[in-house]
């Protein structure tokens, strides 16, 4: 390797960069995607191992009849945490840290696209975790199903904490779930190495993709159903009531909307570890990439079609739930396509029975016999039979145990080497993975039978002679054959970390970038950073003339923490940038988050309202200052990264990204909402409900007026901004135009809430108010955050210098205010006008 | 291929003529119903067939100019020619044809008809050039306008009226707006009013598909902004269509009295028309975009080349 410039070996100058010497530091302040990624994937199989005790509570219930193991309310809380442990605690974190960890490594860069941002994440899942456990303690543990459905779960039927506890760890987890999908869309799009074209990302990355956009426009509805049930648990509003005007239907759609892509949200990221493994294991390229590739797309389309399937039996018309039983069969297209793919691949292939490719083919196995049976439950009168039995139990657990667990432990197995530096113990593998096959299929297949023959899920027992018992034992039998599995696996795992044999780089020799760091990689992963001519680089690239070598940028790039950022389609490098330095904010962002939930929880709201104040304040620090490149080095990189065409761009081009995302995510919330709006004015006899005045007109058309003018200062602001890559902007100018814009914010503010104030209902006052003050509120707290923006970007005025060209701020702030200028046009036209009989 | 354009005049003056006789019949079969809604549709015919001579004819003398000067298939393609005349069709077919009938009392049948404007023949129009055919057309003063038309497609207003966000958020804010029961009815029982719904509609999507297609054939970056247009006019659409499905009441009053005049369930009707547009207006759209997906990813080596040409030395 060269030396650096700066006169030290570059893996040493590297190391510097971007590894601090102080234990605590690595603890509470890194940002370093693999020890956040190991963090991640640890964690979570901790919940999984206590998701999965819960579950031997339950078979241990049910081996025999009428047991005294459990009484009926233990049952009901413990099957409420081991379904929202199995799902937000394990299943989607554990798939979040594999692809935290492996991310940057296959896509040959050095970190996330938001470092600190993945640090916080990883925080508020713990601690949304933690949390929830906590219920435990109190003695309030959740009991209303992991699917939470009204009017069981609203405040009429479920008293105490439980639910509150559920409702606020589920809304507290979502933060964690946007903040990382968000990561994966821009690293994922902007991060690849040079020459990773779209057409040569790796299948995994093509799946991580996916999921991530369906995470963004999924996720939405299941935050507003849960800040609805919170409110309605809470604050005495009406969304879910019927008896004041609301719809108890309006749950499960929301529910559902998010319910079904988050299926496939869990699925997408699978089926990428299966091609991974397949291709590494059978020795082959996975066949007909373009296609699966759009197939793993289709699914994440799909599956914003098919929510219906979950309400067959809700009572709504025979027609439409006809047309969604039809829409349900197509998802076996993408699906089979990806499927035969992978068993084609195989065939040809030259096939290592490893523990990981053992794992591949019991997905394949069990998610085909999940599939048969999905499309069994697709069909709305076999539906209705079955729905709510064990039938049901059976063919989700083939799907998602068969189509996500399994997947999982290949992946795991797949990347041990690369993790630890270390091979697993083959025998123990296939141990394991005979045991957990095995052990799982004696568990649930007996199960579809138990549904046919009639046994109702969520009972905590049943009478002799129903003709369960048999099946129920043998059932129970599976279990244990599935933990023993377990437990051989996880020995397996601690025993290679520390004695198993040295991996090496590549111990596979397989096909992608993360394996041509050495095993565990370095803490900048690259000391230099690859390009990539082919799909597989580790095989086609490494020719001859490039010496068996792979393509590198010659240039270490260690003048900062550099990486490069390349463009979306074609993944040709555009920039130069730095990525932040590791920080304790993160930590204290999530700890003054955990502080309101708890607060929220025990409804001290003061204390609420100053973990949020905290909150906002340690965000404000996060972003204060920029790691953009100093001055007198911008001109030394361009010169030394012998790629034309590259910019030194500040963080200011992944930060764009970055707020275009979470402004889809946003505008998919008010989305729900304004449906929401609609579903429950559908369902009500008169509209404003009890007699309620239509909202006056004369306030609106000031709002607007104010809102109007605000977006056009902020636009002035921007042009200042955008109007000057070579000078810096007029700073008069500019202050004055956001001074402008601050005014109007706050002016807006104010007068909205004098409308709430002499309003002569309120949001308890039936559904009407309830949504009324729901949809302007939101709306009113996303102004509040933009006046906090405005008045943050004006300081900064006065406090940061930018380099020409490099004020991201602004233009940031700006595309928010517009956004929320947008929602406001909307609310006016639904809330407003369209209220008059339209 | 030589008698293509010939053939194809044929075809778009045959099929609007053809078809004259069957808005006169749509007219009476309108009238008898006594519901009083079918007749304000029908009198849309003569109308409409002027209004397709216009989108035709200049389009066919435009193309024949060109394809004399330049050489058939060139300038514009003999697929595209071909691609605006099956829109032309899709047009007569939606606003003259069979469904014109049903349209007039049948919800269902009234949403077909949307669909066939704004997913079928909206497309196929934006994608047969008709910018340059016209211009052709018109030759002398008129080339020259659509030319100073040209330079002020570059002025701010207009980018940012057609920025793919600009023109995403003005078609949900269109589709969703004549859905509502009000407009809709009051759509429905005038007939200048339901001739702008038809023609917003049509606007929109012509206007959607137009920039969807400019940006697909952009540079790399327009190109990925082209998916997202396409993914993202799916939800509104999907979430629309639930929202007619599920309703528990039959929203929309003229087609309420037409269907149970008939005999007929006015829910179901209105369930199968929601539905439509629902799974056959969602599916276009993420059809298209997976279908273009597609044939990107497999056009790997080519872009390979061309994409690595633009950095590495």
């Amino acid at each position: 390797m060269t030396a650096s410039t700066h006169g030290q070996p570059v893996s040493e100058r590297l190391s510097s960069l971007w590894e601090r010497p102080r234990v605590i530091d690595h603890i509470f302040a890194t940002v370093d995607h693999k020890r956040l990624g190991v963090r991640y994937m640890v964690t979570a199989f901790v919940f999984f191992l206590v998701g999965g005790t819960l579950a031997g509570m339950m078979r241990t219930q049910l081996a025999v009849p009428e047991n005294q193991f459990l009484g009926p309310e233990s049952y009901n809380r413990i099957f409420t945490m081991h379904g929202t442990t199995m799902i937000f605690y394990f299943a989607t974190p554990m798939l979040t840290g594999i692809a935290t960890y492996i991310l940057p490594l296959m896509l040959g860069t050095r970190d996330l696209a938001f470092p600190r941002l993945n640090a916080f994440a990883y925080w508020v899942f713990l601690f949304s975790g933690l949390f929830i456990y906590t219920s435990f303690l109190v003695d309030e543990v959740p009991d209303g199903g992991w699917f939470a459905y009204v009017p069981l779960t609203g405040p009429n039927y479920s008293q105490g904490l439980g639910m509150d506890f559920w409702t606020l760890a589920i809304l507290f987890l979502g933060i964690s779930t946007t903040a990382a999908a968000i990561n994966f869309v821009v690293t994922i799009l902007r991060m690849r190495a040079p020459g990773m074209a779209v057409q040569r990302m790796p299948l995994f990355l093509w799946g991580v993709l996916d999921m991530a956009f369906t995470i963004l426009i999924a996720l939405p509805s299941l935050t507003l159903a849960t800040l609805l049930l919170a409110l309605d648990r809470t604050f005495g509003t009406h969304f879910y009531d019927p008896a004041g005007g609301g719809n108890p239907l309006l749950w499960q759609h929301l529910f559902w909307i998010w319910g079904h892509p988050e299926v496939y949200i869990l699925l997408l990221p699978s089926l990428g570890i299966i091609s991974t493994v397949v291709t590494a294991h059978a020795r082959r390229e996975v066949v007909m990439y373009p296609l699966v590739a759009v197939a793993s797309v289709a699914i994440g389309i799909l599956a914003f079609g098919l929510w219906v399937h979950h309400m067959f039996s809700t009572g709504l018309d025979l027609l439409p739930i006809s047309f969604f039983s039809a829409a349900s069969f197509t998802i076996a297209i993408p699906s089979g396509i990806s499927i035969f793919a992978w068993v084609t691949t195989i065939y040809g292939g030259r096939v290592r029975f490893s523990p990981a490719f053992m794992f591949a083919l019991g997905f394949i196995v069990t998610f085909v016999i999940g599939g048969v049976s999905g499309v069994m439950v697709a069909m709305v009168p076999f539906d209705w039979q079955v729905h709510d039995s064990y039938f049901v139990v059976a063919h989700f657990h083939y799907v998602l145990v068969g189509g996500v667990v399994f997947p999982v432990f290949a992946g795991l197995y797949h990347w041990f080497p690369k993790i630890t530096g270390r091979m697993t113990v083959p025998t123990l593998g296939h141990g394991a993975f005979w045991l957990i096959f095995l052990g799982f299929n004696i568990t649930f297949f007996p199960q579809h039978i138990l549904g046919l023959l009639g046994m109702p899920r969520r009972v905590y027992t049943y009478a002799e002679g129903l003709g369960w018992d048999t099946y129920n034992a043998i059932s129970t039998a599976g279990y244990v054959v599935l933990g023993l599995g377990i437990i051989v696996m996880v020995f397996d795992f601690l025993w290679s970390m520390q004695r198993g044999e040295e991996a090496g780089d590549d111990p596979w020799e397989a096909d992608s970038l993360e394996w041509a760091t050495p095993s565990p990689p370095e803490p900048y992963n690259f000391a230099h950073l690859p390009i990539v001519h082919s799909r597989t680089p580790m095989w086609l690239d490494r020719t001859p003339e490039r010496g068996g070598q792979l393509d590198r940028i010659e240039d270490p790039m260690d003048d900062g923490r550099e990486v490069v950022t390349t463009s979306v389609l074609d993944a040709a490098p555009d920039a130069v940038l730095r990525v932040p330095e590791p920080s304790y904010v993160p930590l204290f962002a999530a700890l003054a988050l955990t502080v309101a939930v708890v607060a929220m929880l025990v409804e001290v709201y003061p204390v609420s309202v100053a973990g949020i104040v905290g909150l906002g304040a340690l965000l404000a620090v996060w972003l204060w200052r920029s790691p953009a490149p100093a001055p007198e080095r911008v001109n030394q990189i361009r010169d030394r990264v012998h790629l034309p065409d590259v910019r030194i761009a500040g963080p200011h081009s992944l930060g764009r990204w970055g707020m275009i995302f979470f402004i889809v995510t946003e505008a998919v919330l008010f989305g729900s909402l304004i449906s929401s709006y609609f579903l429950v004015r559908g369902s009500a006899d008169e509209w404003p409900l009890g007699g309620i005045a239509e909202p006056e007109l004369i306030l609106p058309a000031i709002l607007t007026a104010l809102i109007v003018l605000s977006s056009a200062s902020m636009f002035w602001a921007q042009r200042q901004v955008e109007g000057s890559a070579d000078r810096n902007p007029p700073l008069g100018m500019l202050r004055l135009a956001l001074v402008v814009s601050l005014a109007l914010g706050i002016a807006f503010l104010s007068l909205q809430a004098y409308e709430f104030h002499r309003s002569e209902f309120g949001p308890s006052t039936n559904a009407y108010g309830s949504l009324f003050f729901m949809i302007t509120g939101t709306h009113a707290a996303h102004m509040g955050v933009g006046v906090l923006l405005i008045g943050w970007t004006l300081l900064r005025t006065w406090f940061v210098s930018h380099e020409p060209g490099q004020r991201s701020d602004v233009p940031n702030v700006a595309l928010y205010w517009h956004f929320v200028g947008v929602v406001w046009l909307v609310i006016l036209s639904v809330v407003y006008l369209g209220v008059r009989g339209l | 291929m030589h008698s293509m354009s010939r053939r194809l005049a044929a075809v778009v003056g045959a099929l609007a003529s053809a078809l004259v006789p069957g808005v006169a019949l749509a007219h009476s079969a309108g009238g008898a119903d006594g519901v009083g809604v079918a007749s304000s549709l029908a009198a849309e015919g003569p109308g409409v067939v002027a209004l397709l001579a216009i989108i035709a004819v200049p389009y066919v003398v435009g193309v024949r100019r060109l394809w004399a000067r330049a050489g058939r298939g060139r300038g514009i393609a003999v697929r595209e020619a071909a691609s605006y005349g099956i829109g032309v069709s899709a047009l007569a077919l939606a606003l003259l044809g069979p469904l014109f009938v049903p349209a007039t009392d049948e919800f269902s049948g009234h949403m077909a008809q949307h669909l066939l404007l704004m997913v079928v023949a909206a497309p196929l129009l934006a994608f047969g050039q008709p910018a340059r055919a016209f211009a052709w057309a018109l030759r002398g003063s008129g080339a020259v306008a659509l030319h100073s038309g040209h330079r002020v497609g570059r002025s701010l207003v207009v980018r940012a009226m057609t920025h793919p966000v600009t023109l995403l958020a003005i078609y949900v804010a269109v589709v969703w707006s004549w859905h509502a029961p009000a407009l809709y009815d009051a759509a429905a029982r005038n007939e200048a009013l339901h001739a702008l719904e038809h023609g917003m509609l049509l606007g929109v999507a012509f206007a959607f598909w137009w920039r969807v297609r400019t940006l697909a054939l952009g540079p790399a970056r327009r190109q990925v902004l082209a998916f997202f247009l396409l993914f993202a006019v799916m939800f509104p659409e999907l979430v629309l269509g639930a929202f007619i499905s599920f309703s528990s009441e039959p929203l929309y009053e003229p087609h309420r009295l037409a269907t149970v005049a008939r005999g007929g369930d006015p829910l179901m009707d209105q369930q199968l028309g929601g539905l439509a547009m629902l799974m056959l207006g969602g599916l276009a759209y993420a059809g298209v975009a997976l279908a273009a997906m597609l044939r990107f990813l497999s056009g790997a080596e080519r872009a390979r080349s061309g994409a690595e040409r633009g950095w590495e030395a």
